[in-house]
């Protein structure tokens, strides 16, 4: 999965985009991870357990869960994952674009 | 020499009677036993485990791995001998935990709907029946659902059913007729000492609030550095939102 994040996030360098992450990993791993993996892209850190605040918040009950939003903040797709967030991405990139 | 005779006879008879309530110990006890002999056998194996390297911990584990035929065996000949007394639901709970259900026949599920249909312990069988997923444990759920004069019960019948269809897509209706059933007749239902209808409420709310095409509820957090961030300062962008962890 980082592998495809980071293409994502290359191909969308100069557009509207970010991914955002809510990372339930424990401080060290946490930031062991983004080191390893190269992550780029922000993340709030949920306090370093799987049961944290935004976490729960957000209903979340398995990992990865992926919600994409649009421009105005709206939620738009949920779980959309690999090819299916590349397309999910294109499409509101081109709503942007039409408005 | 008579006394002495007479002593003999008596230490005898003592010895055949102590040797016989041990052979015959009580159903209960007989299946605590079993039970806790399993649980001996998996500890030590989860040490053995755990003592391997890690790249040789997951074949040892597969070829190791506690077998449960002879427990089962035990658990199985208590349980037909012993149909209507409520100590063998322990053993039902465990056999349908430890063999995903496939150690239990189609008498098991007639005999608990026959003889212990309105036990309180029967919360604990219907929710180790929730992931077996066979025609025969759906079955028996519904109808305890229905029948059981147990509140408790039905209620726990209920959310095992509802359980486990959970990640069923095909069952997402039913599933969700469930819950709304659990949250409006059984508020109080709790389950292992949690109030799951709470917690099921909870939850629906909070989906409900997350569906396609509400706003994004704000996100007020802080990164690992400390630094505090929210999710609005991303407005103007489209934003993935990933739940994520590094395991």
């Amino acid at each position: 999965m980082y592998p495809h994040e980071r293409s994502l996030v290359a191909r969308m360098k100069d557009k509207p985009f970010t991914i955002l992450g809510v990372n339930s990993d424990p401080a060290v791993r946490y930031k062991k991870a983004i080191k390893e993996n190269n992550i780029t892209w922000p993340s709030f850190w949920d306090g370093g357990k799987t049961g944290g605040p935004i976490a729960t918040e957000w209903a979340v009950r398995g990992w990865p869960t992926i919600y994409i939003l649009d421009a105005k903040g709206v939620i738009r797709y949920k779980n959309a994952r690999g090819k299916a967030m590349d397309e999910a991405v294109d499409a509101l990139l081109k709503e942007m674009e039409a408005e | 020499m008579k006394a002495l005779l007479m002593l003999l006879t008596l230490t005898a008879a003592v010895t055949i009677a102590s040797a016989q309530t041990e052979t015959k110990a009580s159903p209960e006890e007989a299946i605590k036993s079993i039970i806790a002999t399993h649980q001996e056998a998996m500890t030590a194996f989860m040490e053995k485990v755990r003592a391997l390297p890690r790249e040789k911990q997951s074949e040892f584990y597969q070829a190791e791995y506690p077998k449960t035929d002879k427990t089962l065996e035990s658990l199985n000949t208590i349980v037909d001998a012993n149909p209507k007394n409520p100590v063998i639901l322990d053993a039902i709970t465990w056999i349908a935990r430890n063999t995903r259900g496939s150690g239990l026949d189609a008498e098991d599920f007639v005999n608990l709907q026959k003889n212990h249909l309105d036990s309180e312990k029967l919360c604990d069988v219907v929710m180790s029946f929730a992931y077996l997923q066979t025609p025969e444990a759906i079955a028996f759920l519904t109808t305890t659902s229905e029948k059981s004069k147990s509140r408790q019960v039905r209620g726990s019948a209920l959310y095992a059913l509802a359980t486990g269809m959970k990640r069923d897509k095909s069952k997402a209706k039913e599933h969700e007729s469930l819950i709304k059933k659990i949250i409006g007749d059984y508020p109080d239902l709790t389950v292992g000492g949690r109030n799951v209808a709470q917690a099921l409420k909870v939850e629906k709310e909070a989906t409900e609030k997350l569906a396609i095409g509400n706003p994004a509820p704000e996100i007020l957090g802080k990164g690992v550095d400390g630094k505090e961030m929210k999710l609005s300062d991303y407005k103007g962008k489209i934003v993935v939102l990933d739940f994520w962890g590094d395991w």
